[in-house]
């Protein structure tokens, strides 16, 4: 039973209005184990059934209710109001991204950036599919760091060098695209590495780390994107000093 | 030519000079020479010269002052890139001001590295 009220302050975006996002206030009841998503979920049933967010899973795993919490990063329903409760839960659509409307941010730039670095195993020759590709607990080990990433872009809210440039390819595509580098299945390295080791791609990083900071599944894209960078200066002086031996 | 990669090679190989040499060397020399906490007499210039004139030891300088020049200039460089100082015009300035800096500061210590050894 609820003995007490929380205030959400929800931003609200609605297109067709010409407006400017404004913020809106409910005030809904409060319950001890309940999650920022808990509180959205009641509004959009109980209150105000034109709020606008994404969300599926509710337990961490598909990342789609991303959401800028009291100004931090977090996925909606993996942060209890208790955690964040101070006076009014403010919830804004995640930063650096166009808004579509209330908290529904538009992704489709994530999502070439994230196929430009070929997020899946590459390989010339598939060989016989009938067998297995063998590998040792080491070799899963040294990806399942980055493997974890569930695409929530939680890391490209809290990332000051995306949100200043936008051409920068980012925490989460560089972190994936060192889990297939490192897979020893995978033979597309090279390519991969050419197009980090661009203006754009991971020398835009001036290692601020608030991307491993808010990660909820603790794959520390700011360490990915610092191996990566000397991944891309050992091929780039492989490249210049050896230019015929110059592979993987 | 994309020299991107090769100078944060450098920045990289500075961050581990000026992580551990350097407060080394800044111990040695302006603690535990002065303070008594190494074997050398802490007014003797001559001891210091006696030394320079061993390859390893200006060399030894030469890495420290370069690596060090490189590092610092880089990480100046992204901390006011993170400060706000950006867009192309602003960071092409920054690379020429403080790559030009940390340039010269190390052909400055290659200069006197190997003045009275090679020439």
């Amino acid at each position: 039973m609820a003995d007490q009220d929380v205030v959400f302050r929800v931003k609200r975006y609605r297109p067709e209005s010409g407006a400017k996002p404004t913020y809106q206030e409910y005030r809904i009841p409060y319950r001890d184990d309940m999650v920022v998503l808990d509180g959205l979920n009641y509004i959009k049933d109980h209150v105000d059934p034109t709020l606008a967010y994404r969300w599926s899973c509710r337990m961490g795993i598909c990342g789609s209710c991303g959401a800028n919490v009291n100004g931090q990063p977090r996925l909606t329903c993996g942060t209890y109001v208790r955690d964040v409760h101070r006076g009014a839960v403010t919830v804004d659509p995640l930063a650096n991204f166009p808004i579509l409307k209330d908290l529904v941010v538009d992704f489709d730039d994530f999502l070439t950036k994230l196929s430009s670095v070929t997020p899946y195993i590459v390989r010339e020759d598939w060989g016989d599919l009938t067998k297995e590709y063998t590998q040792f607990p080491e070799d899963v080990e040294a990806y399942r760091q980055q493997s974890l990433c569930i695409n929530c872009m939680l890391c490209y809210a809290a990332c000051p060098v995306f949100g200043a440039s936008p051409a920068f390819v980012g925490p989460a595509a560089s972190a994936l695209a060192l889990r297939y580098i490192r897979d020893t299945r995978d033979e597309g390295a090279d390519e991969r590495l050419a197009r980090l080791n661009t203006k754009s791609g991971v020398w835009e990083c001036t290692f601020v780390g608030e991307c491993s900071v808010v990660c909820p599944k603790d794959v520390d894209p700011a360490g990915a994107l610092q191996t990566l960078k000397v991944l891309a200066t050992m091929r780039h002086m492989r490249r210049l000093l050896m230019p015929k031996s110059a592979s993987r | 030519m994309f020299l991107e990669p090769l100078l944060w090679g450098l920045f990289s190989l500075g961050g581990f000079i000026t992580a551990f040499l350097f407060p080394i060397t800044l111990f040695l020399l302006f603690f535990a020479a002065p303070f008594g906490l190494w074997p050398t007499d802490p007014a003797a210039y001559s001891v210091f010269v006696q030394r320079w004139q061993e390859p390893l030891v200006r060399v030894f300088f030469f890495v420290l002052i370069g690596g060090s020049l490189f590092h610092g200039t880089h990480r100046l460089k992204f901390m006011l890139v993170d400060a706000g100082l950006r867009g192309p015009g602003v960071q092409a300035f920054l690379d020429i001001i403080l790559n030009a800096v940390a340039i010269l500061g190390s052909l400055a210590a290659l200069y006197y590295a190997v003045r009275g050894w090679l020439f």
